[in-house]
């Protein structure tokens, strides 16, 4: 094409040839050789300029990527199209449309297909990425939320973490940890309310520090926020945070100041502004509402901090911190970090803290006690990060193999429309009108995809809001999130367009001749045999990895149905009756003590008791002990989940006692030292002695007072789960619950029968005894060991439906390939029959063919799984089960194959009906 | 329908300059570009690609034709492709000057009757 010699080449304008590879063929023909004497000009300039090379070549490449690339757009926009401007009206002319309906009903098969899976890809992808928004990535609802902090306590000693601090250190932090600007705490629960009509209610309650919003950065909507005046200490009483059992006859309490929360206020109050300066009454005390809490403020840490997300009323600690005690472990502490100061900073400082604490304390060196702080958004995400993060990878597995099977679909159409394209094009249809045909189908394809994928994705919240597990973070704020979802159509829509459309652009080149003599025997068009053989190959094993990991679910459910949690709960009702005016001990243990009685007369009840906690019901409970040596060597103190119990709980949960006996109403009071442990703690504290020759036997204990006691061990019982139904947890000890000063715990009562049915009689009980004593969390014990098991549920039920999507859309995959592949062997099969090949040697063939596909697919895709799975059990997503489950895998392959047969059968089937006369007229 | 002198106006500034160049005479790529940046106090700094695009779109338009190739008189014997301006593209450029002119005086009696300039 040149007409000149042209001069030597050197290496730099090599390589300037080569980058002119970016222009499309026809710019770079015309141009190429001006341009690289441009370049020889530029370069001289830039040598006797004294430009380094560098810097030459950094703009050179700059000019020509961003030149080719403007290059390339402008030519598909040209040649989409003078007639074809994408988003005019003659594009989407209400005819092209409709003709388009038209193609797709007569093709309804590819159309359902099309649509199906570009509605499972855009459904399941928006449903999950907006809960992994709204729980992970969204920040959280607090100004400057990076700078929040949760400070807290690991008991090393005692293998107890994450604990809450007690508020007498409050004062040395403060004065330590200096990184910190401002610190809050929190401690929560829930406590009887009466409003100004008397009307008594259960409310959940939290009791803060006085700059408790200003941390957080949260404006009060109405009345005035706590100032550090609310949080003077009254004279006469020292309160303390929980547990408060002021002495008998004092004089009345003065009003504690309080916040309301926006839906407390505008459900009890109905948004009522005049009730700022009005009393109310919760738990013991008279409380003065002087404020209301903004509609969206959420405790985001509620996990952490009480399980109460929203609380319904705020008020201010009252306590002088100065001589508050440093064992009572009861505050959650946020700080909000000074500026300039980091999390190192401030977590050098609470070493210095947690040392000073430890030299002046023997119970905090005996414990080890360390402190330590984290950012709070990484911190509230932790427990559930992994789970999610796994279902992310299923979900993007699911995106990957619905694109991956529209691109299929489309390419297998175009392929087969190749020839109908090119005869329209040969009798003067115009490269516009065949590209907008095929544009116009593509967008409703798409759009109705989408149309369904919303809706899909709709419903796919509403299941995971009902089925997530209680210690999903921020789990109301889940919403379909509009950029995720428009970001899924955009990608279903490109997807349709490119595959839909790219193959029209090439159909309707000016070649039509070519076309027309190749069609129907060796495709040009929609990708080669092995592009289309390899997408269905990648499709199989990622199914197959999902497959695997919905598998290892399944068992790992079946696994914890299983788990004997120690007690049955089975026929048991549980709920709360606390009376919130009981002022002393006495006065608790005969409410307590009464309240019993009457409930064990009701008719069809077996036993009944009161514990504080009952299993599975989500809240911690701690309590120290140690062998009798520990008095001298307080290293040897440990840490048991303590249960403080009237006698009967042992027959009302059904837990089993392995040696000695249950607690009697002798054991049910203030001085009682009795206690029953479980066998796990029988073992620590006796190491190789029976269960039968513990009992007697002492260990040291401070339920009662702030001193270690002797406490003397009447019986052993069999180990209960209680934080979670997967792992065996701590130690465990039984107090009575007079032992504890008659505290309410949930009560709980076993009946013959459907133990709801009693919900009316309890009720009427409750309220002949008090009428102003409101009864909440009315639920059959079985609901906790529900919702512990929701976790593996959640996970089993997303992965699942995942995996099933997944399944299916390979199987389509497959279906689609060998469908295609009988269609274009349809003269040879002729061939092979008019030469005596049996349908059932015809029908092995194409079967063989689809088998060995999948075969490959699912020995790559046990590969991966074999390399994913772990990640599972990393996550702490499988119960009782190894990733590597050997019979998860045989089953799941097995299953596959059967599947994979069923898609190879219809195809199958089709070529060896075919007579061998229509077969080969067919060519 | 051929294109006219209004299809193209305004003309972009590169356009412009380009353009402008071309009117004192046949020129090739690496002159163009000097001399736009010469003569636009360095401000249309043009690297081939962006020029060759531009000169693309010229000669499509039928503002540019390619002359004849000849070595080039300023640098050494190589043959370089020249491009010259049509009449078509004269007229473009005189067009969009007078545009600018027109311009430039209903802006300047508005700022004279409004004070801001003498």
């Amino acid at each position: 094409m040149s007409d000149f010699p042209v001069p030597p080449l050197n290496s730099g304008e090599r390589v300037y040839r080569a980058l002119l590879h970016l222009y499309p063929r026809r710019f770079r023909e015309t141009f190429a050789l001006a341009l690289v004497e441009a370049f020889r000009d530029e370069r001289r300039a830039a040598q006797r300029a004294g430009t380094s090379s560098a810097a030459f070549w950094l703009s050179i490449v700059q000019d020509l990527v961003t030149q080719a690339c403007s290059e390339r757009i402008a030519l598909l926009w040209r040649t989409l199209g003078n007639s074809f401007r994408p988003f005019t009206l003659r594009l989407m002319s209400f005819h092209d449309l409709r003709l388009a309906a038209r193609v797709l009903r007569n093709n309804r098969l590819f159309a359902l297909t099309a649509i199906v899976t570009i509605a499972l890809g855009v459904g399941s992808s928006t449903a999950i990425f907006s809960v992994v928004n709204a729980v992970l990535l969204r920040p959280l609802p607090y100004a400057n939320p990076d700078r929040l902090a949760m400070i807290q306590m690991d008991i090393l000693g005692r293998h107890f973490m994450n604990a809450a601090i007690a508020p007498g250190n409050m004062l040395d932090l403060k004065a330590r940890a200096t990184a910190f600007e401002s610190i809050a705490a929190i401690a929560a629960g829930a406590v009887p309310f009466v409003g100004m009509d008397g009307k008594p209610a259960q409310i959940n309650y939290a009791v803060v520090t006085p700059n408790f919003f200003t941390v957080l950065g949260t404006r009060i909507r109405l009345g005035r926020n706590f100032i550090e005046a609310d949080g003077t200490p009254e004279p006469t009483e020292a309160v303390s945070t929980t547990r408060d059992s002021p002495p008998a006859n004092s004089p009345p309490p003065s009003p504690t100041m309080t916040i309301l929360s926006h839906g407390f206020w505008v459900r009890r109050f109905g948004a009522d502004s005049s009730v700022i300066g009005k009393t109310v009454q919760i738990g013991r005390a008279p409380a003065m509402i002087v404020g209301v809490a903004p509609a969206d403020l959420r405790l985001v840490f509620s996990k952490w901090a009480g399980s109460v997300a929203e609380p319904d009323a705020y008020s201010v600690f009252r306590i002088d911190w100065s001589t508050a005690s440093r064992l009572n472990t009861s505050l959650r502490i946020i700080g909000r970090l000074a500026p300039g100061a980091s999390i190192a900073t401030a977590q050098a400082q609470l070493n210095v803290f947690g040392a000073d604490l430890q030299n002046r304390f023997p119970i905090y060196k005996g414990g080890n006690a360390v402190f330590h702080a984290e950012q709070m958004q990484p911190e509230i995400v932790q427990d559930v990060r992994p789970a999610i993060l796994a279902l992310m990878g299923a979900v993007l597995f699911v995106l990957l193999i619905a694109c991956a099977n529209v691109a299929n679909l489309l390419l297998v159409r175009a392929m087969t429309r190749e020839r109908e394209l090119a005869i329209r094009a040969a009798l003067g249809a115009s490269r516009a009108t065949l590209i907008g045909q095929m544009f116009a189908e593509s967008i409703l394809l798409a759009g109705c995809g989408a149309a369904f994928g919303l809706l899909l994705a709709k419903l796919g919240v509403t299941l995971l809001l009902r089925i997530a597990p209680v210690n999903l973070p921020r789990v109301s704020d889940v919403a379909i999130d509009p950029s995720v979802l428009g970001f899924a159509i955009l990608v279903s829509l490109l997807s349709a367009l490119v595959f839909g459309v790219l193959p029209a652009v090439r159909a309707s080149r000016p070649d039509v001749a070519q076309t027309l003599r190749a069609a129907g025997r060796s495709p040009s068009l929609g990708g080669g045999k092995y592009l289309r053989q390899s997408v269905v190959l990648v499709e199989v094993a990622l199914s197959f990895v999902l497959l695997i990991g919905s598998g290892l679910m399944v068992r790992s459910f079946m696994a914890l149905e299983r788990v004997d949690p120690g007690f049955d709960p089975r026929g048991v009702l549980t709920f709360t009756a606390n009376n919130p005016r009981l002022q002393n001990t006495t006065e608790r243990a005969a409410y307590t003590q009464t309240l019993k009685a009457r409930l064990e007369a009701l008719p069809g009840v077996i036993s009944v008791t009161e514990s504080s906690p009952l299993p599975l019901d989500g809240s911690d409970s701690n309590l120290r002990w140690g062998p009798m040596t520990a008095a001298d060597d307080p290293s040897l103190y440990q840490s048991a989940t303590s249960f403080f119990v009237t006698p009967g709980y042992f027959a009302a949960m059904k837990v089993k006692l392995i040696a000695g006996r249950a607690f009697t109403a002798a054991d049910d009071d203030t001085t009682s030292r009795s206690v029953i442990v479980d066998e796990e703690l029988a073992a620590k504290a006796f190491p190789g002695q029976r269960p039968q020759s513990v009992v007697g036997k002492q260990v040291l204990s401070r339920a009662a007072g702030p001193e270690p006691e002797p406490y003397r061990i009447i019986g052993v019982a069999q180990h209960v789960r209680h934080l979670s139904l997967a792992t065996a947890g701590r130690e465990q000890m039984y107090l009575s619950t007079g032992a504890g000063g008659f505290f309410p715990g949930r009560w709980a009562m076993r009946a013959t029968g459907d133990p709801t049915r009693l919900i009316p009689a309890v009720r009427a009980v409750v309220a002949d005894i008090d009428p102003l004593v409101p009864i909440a969390d009315v639920l059959p014990m079985s609901v906790y060991v529900d919702r512990a098991m929701a976790a593996t549920r959640f996970s089993l039920v997303m992965i699942g439906i995942f995996a099933a999507v997944a399944a299916l859309l390979a199987s389509i995959g497959l279906y689609g390939v060998l469908a295609t592949s009988v269609r274009q062997r349809t003269a040879e099969i002729g061939v092979r029959m008019a030469f005596g090949a049996t349908g059932g040697s015809i029908f092995r063939l194409i079967v063989g063919q689809g088998l060995a596909l999948s075969g490959i697919g699912l020995v790559a895709g046990a590969g991966i799984a074999l390399a994913l799975t772990g990640v599972l059990s990393r996550a702490g997503m499988l119960v009782s089960i190894k990733p590597t489950d050997p019979l998860t895998y045989a089953v799941i392959a097995l299953l596959f194959g059967a599947m994979a047969t069923l898609a190879c059968w219809i195809p199958a089937r089709r070529a060896a009906r075919l007579s061998p006369n229509a077969a080969l007229r067919a060519e | 329908m051929p294109p006219t002198r209004h299809d193209f106006s305004p003309l972009k500034q590169d356009t412009f300059y380009v353009l402008l160049v071309l009117l004192s005479g046949e020129r090739h790529g690496y002159a163009i570009m000097r001399d736009a940046a010469d003569s636009s106090n360095q401000r249309v700094v043009l690297q081939a690609g962006a020029l060759y695009r531009l000169l693309a779109r010229l000669l499509e338009d039928g503002l540019v034709v390619e002359s004849q190739r000849r070595p080039a008189a300023d640098a050494d014997d190589e043959r370089r492709r020249y491009y010259r301006i049509t009449p078509l593209g004269k007229r473009v450029l005189a067009a969009d000057a007078e545009r600018m002119a027109a311009l430039a005086d209903v802006a300047r009696s508005a700022l004279r009757a409004n004070g801001a300039i003498a």
